[in-house]
């Protein structure tokens, strides 16, 4: 399904991502983990499509496409989404029109006869009760005034109407209490198929208990530095990243 | 047809003063106002950027043209672009080159309302005096308008239906200069809501000066909408002065969609106690457009509030003047004045200039002033085309929601629909 190759950005001249290797498959669930300023958010970032972001090297393919050769919008609707470590407060533009605008151009996208007004207000029903959000949020402008919590369950809801083939969880479970993180972690459970894949990035084990993943990574310094099963999450969490700081130093 | 003569090509405010020496229009205004004006304007001159009042607005595009008298044209014009109102009722005033067109105009039957053409012979309508004023334009205005219209909310009336003024610039064969009067009064107790439209249908150069002035007794509540629009090659200058008694609200919503040269000059007095006023605008130059408000806000009595809320978004090599002057005199105890101007730059080669102002001579205020400059918010639009909205489309959900609040207190939804459509049209094109 994703395929990296070799993937080197840069922003401004400094190089941040130095060589990123990484093949997700259908079904899937990888998690990477890594030291504050290793690169996750930039390769999220990258793989999205943000500009501020110069790929100097290396290939991405995405569902046998050339990822890199597209704009945000059309990685988004050929089934990529990110769900941000920060998602942006939109003031002014109301939940219930940005989730429309952006179902609408991916069911346009697919060839996909569009929604009656009744249909589509019953999936955002069905979809929100999968996160647990709020009826009175659709008024709302997005993301505005929405607490962390919020803004990351906010950020699943999204995932769960554009029912992505690879999600990117950057950071979705930092800022949840217990009982959010269960339920964004039940939400992607209850997403997940044999035909999409998760791409998460976590701090903590914690969330690892409720998403398995298959394939946990350790991102340092630009590199994908170590690769392992879920006992890696563990491992990490007992020893912390001082011993992957020292075989790796440059 | 008189056109001005010209050696510099440059129009001179003596070779326009002179094109109404041959003209045998009735004015408006009483003889002793009217020369007393011609006197002014005998000694004036067009202001120049020097001018500190008209520092960042050029009036070149308005003096590089020529203009003539309008005459009288006999056209039929049944489909003039406005607001479609559907089956919703609106009393309806239309001018077309500053004259009163009856036949197309229409007032609701069984509404409280007075509306009275203005001319020569209509009753005195106690103008503000002006004769102090240092405006060019006021002083054209006085000497040479000769058509306008005076509507009065009558005391405790609670207008149903919007009262639509329509300004329509014919300029398709004609380079019409035009000066309109109007007059609106809100009684005691009483509430109206007022469209007041200004568009062009043609592409040769027009000036158009308009004054309107405002008055709301005491508890009376009125809504001043302005739409300008379609005014690719005129100069339209327009002085809008409020006069406010205790206990009044007075809103404005002033849209100027498109106008090669636009100049909004708002005098706010709040003279009574408890008196507000909110001032809200939007302004979309394009093109090598200018728009330029200015507004002076008058705490002339305790415990008012006003409101200044003004957005522009500036494209392509197009200008914006923002100045907003706050006056709080002595008596203007408990004032409360806020103001923000906010610009969204869409091009590397517009420009907007803003400056607040404050002149306090209370100590009790509460005054508050912010102004905001920029291109659009990379985050933001970066955000909606991850989840797979176009660029375009998340340029324009962007832009009006940065309008947002504003678009919102346009309270008469026909309105409110049309500006967002248009807005909406613009965005696109
Ligand atoms: N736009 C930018 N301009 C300059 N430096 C940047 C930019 N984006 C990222 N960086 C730098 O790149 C490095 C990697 O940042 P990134 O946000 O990818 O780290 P991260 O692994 O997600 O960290 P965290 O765990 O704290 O979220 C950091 O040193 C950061 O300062
Ligand atoms: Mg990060």
């Amino acid at each position: 399904m994703l395929t990296i190759k070799n993937l080197k950005a840069s922003v401004e001249g400094k190089e941040i991502l130095k060589g990123i290797n990484l093949e997700i498959k259908p079904g899937e669930i990888h998690a990477i983990m890594g030291p504050n300023g290793s690169g996750k958010s930039t390769l999220a970032s990258v793989l999205a499509g943000r500009d501020t972001y110069e790929v100097t090297e290396g290939e991405v393919e995405f569902m046998g496409k050339n990822l890199l050769d597209m704009e945000p919008e059309i990685r988004s609707r050929e089934g990529l989404f990110l769900a941000f470590q920060y998602p942006i407060e939109i003031p002014g533009v109301s939940m219930t029109n940005f989730i429309k605008a952006a179902y609408t151009e991916h069911r346009k996208h697919k060839g996909l006869p569009q929604l009656s007004p009744a249909e589509f207000l019953k999936l955002m029903k069905e979809k929100k009760e999968l996160v647990e959000i709020k009826a009175e949020w659709s008024g709302r402008s997005v993301n505005e005034g929405f607490s962390g919590g919020e803004k990351k369950k906010n950020e699943i809801f999204q995932m769960a109407m554009l029912d992505p083939a690879l999600a990117i969880l950057d950071e979705t479970d930092s800022g949840l209490d217990i009982d959010a993180l269960k339920v964004v972690a039940n939400g992607v459970n209850k997403l997940r198929t044999a035909n999409n894949a998760f791409l998460v990035i976590t701090h903590y084990q914690r969330l690892l208990d409720y998403i398995i993943p298959d394939v946990v990574h350790v991102l340092y310094n630009g590199r994908i530095v170590l690769s392992g099963t879920k006992d890696l999450a563990l491992e990490l969490e007992e020893k912390g990243y001082d011993w992957i700081k020292k075989e790796n130093v440059h | 047809m008189n056109t001005v003569q010209t050696q510099s090509n440059n129009l001179t405010l003596s070779k326009l003063i002179e094109l109404f020496e041959i003209d045998n229009h009735e004015y408006v205004l009483p003889e002793a106002s009217r020369m007393a004006s011609l006197q002014f304007l005998a000694a004036g001159a067009f202001p120049t950027t020097r001018v500190e009042k008209w520092k960042h607005t050029s009036l070149k595009p308005l003096v590089e043209n020529q203009y003539s008298l309008p005459t009288n044209l006999s056209k039929n014009y049944s489909d003039i672009k406005s607001v479609d109102f559907g089956t919703g009722l609106v009393h309806k005033l239309v001018f077309i080159n500053g004259i009163y067109q009856k036949q197309l105009s229409n007032i609701v039957i069984g509404e409280q309302l007075i509306v009275d053409e203005l001319s020569a012979k209509s009753a005195p309508q106690n103008w503000e005096n002006q004769s102090t004023s240092d405006s060019v334009f006021i002083h054209l205005n006085i000497a040479f308008a000769n058509d306008g219209i005076y509507v009065e909310a009558p005391a405790n009336a609670a207008l149903k239906y919007p009262v639509y003024i329509i300004q329509m610039i014919d300029n398709e064969e004609l380079n019409p200069v035009i000066h309109l009067r109007n007059k609106i009064v809100a009684k005691k107790g009483s509430s109206i809501k007022i469209i007041h439209q200004v568009h062009s249908t043609g592409n040769m150069p027009a000036l158009c000066n308009i004054y309107t002035e405002i008055s709301t007794e005491p508890n009376a509540h009125l809504e001043y909408n302005v739409v300008q629009f379609d005014l690719q090659n005129v100069s339209l200058v327009s002085n809008l002065n409020l006069q406010q008694s205790r206990d009044s609200k007075l809103e404005t919503n002033t849209i100027s969609l498109s106008g090669k040269l636009i100049r909004n000059e708002v005098v706010a007095n709040l003279n009574q106690a408890n008196a507000e006023v909110q001032l809200r605008g939007i302004y979309m130059p394009r093109n090598n457009e200018h728009t330029d408000n200015t507004l002076q806000i008058k705490h002339n009595a305790p415990n008012c509030q006003s409101n200044q809320l003004y957005k522009g978004i500036i494209d392509n090599v197009a200008s914006s003047t923002f100045l907003g002057q706050i006056y709080v005199d002595r008596e203007g105890q408990k004032t409360n004045a806020y103001q923000s101007n906010k610009n969204i730059l869409l091009t590397d080669t517009c420009r907007s200039y803003s400056k607040p102002q404050l002149e306090i001579y209370a100590d009790d205020v509460k005054c508050t002033h912010g102004s905001t400059s920029g291109q659009m918010d990379k985050d933001m639009l970066f955000y909606l085309q991850t989840r797979g909205i176009g660029f375009e489309n998340a340029r324009r959900l962007m832009l009006i929601a940065f309008l947002s609040d504003i678009l919102q207190a346009i309270t008469i939804e026909p309105l409110a629909q049309w500006v967002v459509n248009e807005i909406h049209n613009r965005l696109d094109s």
